[in-house]
């Protein structure tokens, strides 16, 4: 079912793009076709979270699109902590991979949360605004300790030292950091 | 890519600059892609303020950031008014802090959407959410816009003009800083440019704005000054960008607020030297 959803998913961004009034850009007006096929592809996939009341759970997919606007591949990570919890989507979605060719030329993230049993799509991480900084300004930690101190009173203490980056895993090290998971999709009970 | 030109846009070329700014969008509706290649060097000097304005302490030597990429512009909508939406698309951006290897940029593969009339006023930059802050940093690359996009007035060879540039970085309604371009330009040429043949803007003028920053965790308050200079070179067939040089001098005042009381904490003056390149690219695939 996941791969006749994503066959639609490559048909369904496939199409021209259209030049109308107060029309979005490309990217969202075919992520909203994008979404809707992936969530019906997922729902499956979705069944082996556990519930949500007990591991919120959220998968990072990213389509790799080509110049035509077919899918070449798609990418799936899984936030650290949930990586147990849901390694066998990880695999499942790894295996799913399109071969890559040329040069990608459109990336779209989409973060997808299951609840109750089905999947909603969020903003991705690369596509959720950095705001771990104020605007126009390039602030390194200081090398004093006065100086922090000082940038950590006037602009805020949860601001220094900034927080690090924290990527989310690439899809094989999901995989691996649910090592010991059954990558078999199992509706969970 | 360069767009299509009717005869009589040649023929307004070679009488005027202003008047020929070359349609991007064919009638037939399909999709015309400008790619560009850029580079941008921001030199950050940082100074810690007192409220009273006195310095604090002086951070260090200056940063020298570069970045290095390729830039796709490509007209995705129309607006009733009669301006367009622009896609400007990031790829292989790389960014380099002062002499160490440059490393892959957040900003790749990211886009915004610049609104603007034919004549490269720009009215709006949208998702740029998506492409400030930390890691992706095209806050700090303001001088980029105007580079990409200069609003340049009619001339005629060898004559001066003033213009307005906008450079609305605003990444939603009191977030962000509306900057101001006051630009003087002088057309001279056609001068060669490689087998080509451009006009050449010389400008220069006086920047400035006022800006936001309303964070859960900060409330900063902007001011910015300082000045413009550029030359710009235009093919003389369509009037595209074939060499677009942009240097801004920029004294940024930042004052700190308690996010919840609004008292002033203090303030951060930084100085950045922008230096903003773009080069037409047409053999990108």
């Amino acid at each position: 079912m996941i791969q006749a959803g994503l066959l639609l998913l490559s048909a369904a961004v496939a199409g021209p793009v259209e030049l109308a009034d107060h029309q979005p850009l490309p990217g969202y007006l075919q992520a909203t076709a994008v979404q809707a096929v992936l969530l019906e592809a997922l729902e499956p996939v979705a069944a082996c979270f556990p519930p949500p009341a007990t591991t919120p759970t959220s998968i990072t997919v990213e389509l790799i699109i080509d110049g035509a606007g077919g899918v070449t591949q798609l990418r799936a990570s899984l936030e650290p902590h949930q990586a147990t919890a849901a390694g066998c989507t990880a695999q499942a979605l790894c295996s799913l991979a399109f071969p890559a060719h040329d040069e990608p030329s459109q990336r779209w993230s989409f973060a997808i949360a299951q609840r109750g049993g089905r999947a909603f799509l969020l903003p991705s991480p690369a596509l959720i605004p950095r705001r771990d900084l104020p605007l126009f300004l390039y602030l390194p930690v200081p090398a004093a300790p006065d100086h922090l101190a000082w940038l950590q009173r006037v602009i805020g203490p949860q601001v220094y030292p900034p927080p690090g980056p924290e990527p989310l895993p690439s899809c094989q090290a999901a995989a691996q950091g649910a090592a010991g998971i059954s990558p078999t999709v199992q509706p969970h009970p | 890519m360069h767009s299509p030109l009717h005869a009589t846009t040649i023929i307004g070329c070679l009488i005027s600059v202003g008047c020929a700014h070359a349609p991007r969008v064919p009638a037939d509706g399909a999709e015309i892609e400008q790619a560009y290649v850029f580079e941008l060097t921001n030199t950050i000097q940082t100074t810690l303020l007192e409220l009273d304005g006195s310095e604090y302490a002086t951070l260090g030597d200056p940063v020298d950031l570069t970045w290095t990429g390729q830039v796709r512009q490509a007209p995705v909508r129309r607006f009733r008014d009669g301006s367009q939406g622009d896609r400007v698309r990031f790829l292989d951006v790389t960014m380099r802090q002062g002499d160490a290897p440059p490393q892959p940029s957040e900003l790749s593969g990211l886009s915004a959407e610049l609104r603007g009339f034919q004549n490269r006023e720009v009215l709006a930059i949208d998702l740029l959410d998506e492409i400030s802050g930390k890691d992706r940093w095209a806050d700090l690359m303001l001088s980029l816009w105007p580079a990409l996009s200069p609003r340049i007035p009619d001339l005629e060879p060898g004559q001066s003009g003033r213009e307005r540039s906008n450079l609305p970085y605003m990444l939603e309604s009191g977030m962000g800083m509306p900057v101001v371009l006051d630009l003087d330009w002088t057309l001279s040429g056609p001068v060669p440019c490689g087998s080509a043949s451009c006009w050449q803007l010389d400008y220069h003028g006086p920047v400035r704005g006022r800006g936001l920053d309303r964070a859960e965790r900060w409330h900063a308050r902007y001011r910015v000054s300082g000045q413009a200079q550029g030359t710009l070179l235009l093919a003389v067939t369509d009037n595209a960008i074939i060499d677009s040089r942009l240097e801004l001098e920029l004294e940024l005042l930042t004052t700190f607020s308690d996010p919840a009381t609004q008292a002033p904490r203090g303030m951060v003056r930084q100085v950045q030297h922008q230096r903003a390149q773009v080069l037409d690219r047409p053999e990108a695939p």
